[in-house]
């Protein structure tokens, strides 16, 4: 059902130690770190997209987490656990300390988050359907930050059960158990905000 | 149960068309990898140059070190020599 993309079968190419001698080896040398940051950027840059809102958010969590990578790389070992992991905790820390210092949560620009392709040539549909698309957008803002992470690495990166349980460190099982109980609450949040949409018209998140 | 199920599957459905991959844009993307490999140069600098320092410092540390047994060892003997041990019987 969740193909994984291209691009995340190319990353399940890399075999460990590759990874391992890199991390190694950017620990030494700039350039190296370089290729890291290559490697990965594009997946945190996604990440902090969607748990952010917007692009310019995005970008200066992307630098401050490869700025704080860069720091304390020197110190990481690894612990049979993917470097992703590693960079996700960072990019996890960088933006929950970013929503704390923000008081509020941003709302995402949904003309910049969607693509929006559908309902040509009906005005009406095409209406409905941005509005389905601001509810399921709204309800997925309302879920912990471990469910908005979930729902990013299973739907944006395509990675298997397994590859999240890699990353969030639970088992296959757990993430399993954990995304039904996530679409549960998102169905909860939809039915409320549909039944609350009827009443009025609902505002910006928080 | 089954409508349950149902919507379920019609939520996943929906965040896949929701969630779509997104990249940085290529400039952000270049000009933060110029400055982190800057940033990584600077940070190798400053750590050889602390390893230098340390160095230097412990060499001069060992050579003071040196230099302070060999002047103890002459005053020692000197005084040595001008006060010998006197000898009873």
């Amino acid at each position: 059902m969740f193909s994984l993309t291209e691009e995340s079968t190319v990353r399940s190419d890399r075999s460990p130690s590759d990874e391992r001698e890199l991390v190694e080896q950017a620990k030494r040398d700039p350039e190296a770190f370089g290729l890291l940051y290559e490697r990965y950027v594009a997946q945190i840059y996604r990440y902090l997209y969607y748990r952010t809102g917007n692009p310019q958010d995005a970008e200066d969590l992307t630098a401050r987490t490869f700025y704080r990578a860069l720091e304390h790389l020197p110190r990481y070992q690894e612990r049979g656990l993917p470097f992703t992991a590693w960079l996700y905790r960072i990019a996890h820390n960088i933006v929950v300390n970013w929503q704390r210092d923000r008081r509020r949560r941003p709302v995402i620009a949904l003309d910049q988050v969607v693509t929006y392709a559908g309902a040509e040539g009906d005005p009406q549909g095409a209406l409905e359907e941005q509005e389905e698309r601001e509810q399921l957008l709204r309800a997925f803002r309302r879920l912990s930050p471990e469910r908005q992470e979930l729902l990013i690495l299973k739907f944006v990166e395509g990675m298997s059960n397994a590859q999240i349980g890699a990353i969030m460190g639970r088992s296959e099982g757990a993430i399993k158990s954990l995304y039904h109980r996530t679409l549960l609450e998102l169905k909860k949040n939809l039915e409320g905000t549909e039944d609350g949409g009827a009443r009025s018209n609902p505002g910006p998140d928080q | 149960m089954e409508e349950q199920e149902a919507t379920l599957v019609r939520i996943s459905e929906r965040l896949q068309q929701l969630l779509v991959p997104v990249e940085p844009p290529p400039a952000f993307a270049r000009s933060l990898k110029v400055e982190l490999i800057k940033a990584a140069r600077r940070r190798q600098e400053r750590a050889h140059r602390l390893r230098r320092i340390l160095l230097v410092g412990a060499a001069i540390a060992g050579s003071v070190a040196s230099v302070a047994g060999v002047t103890a060892f002459l005053l020692l003997r000197r005084r040595a020599r001008a006060h010998p041990p006197v000898v009873v019987g």
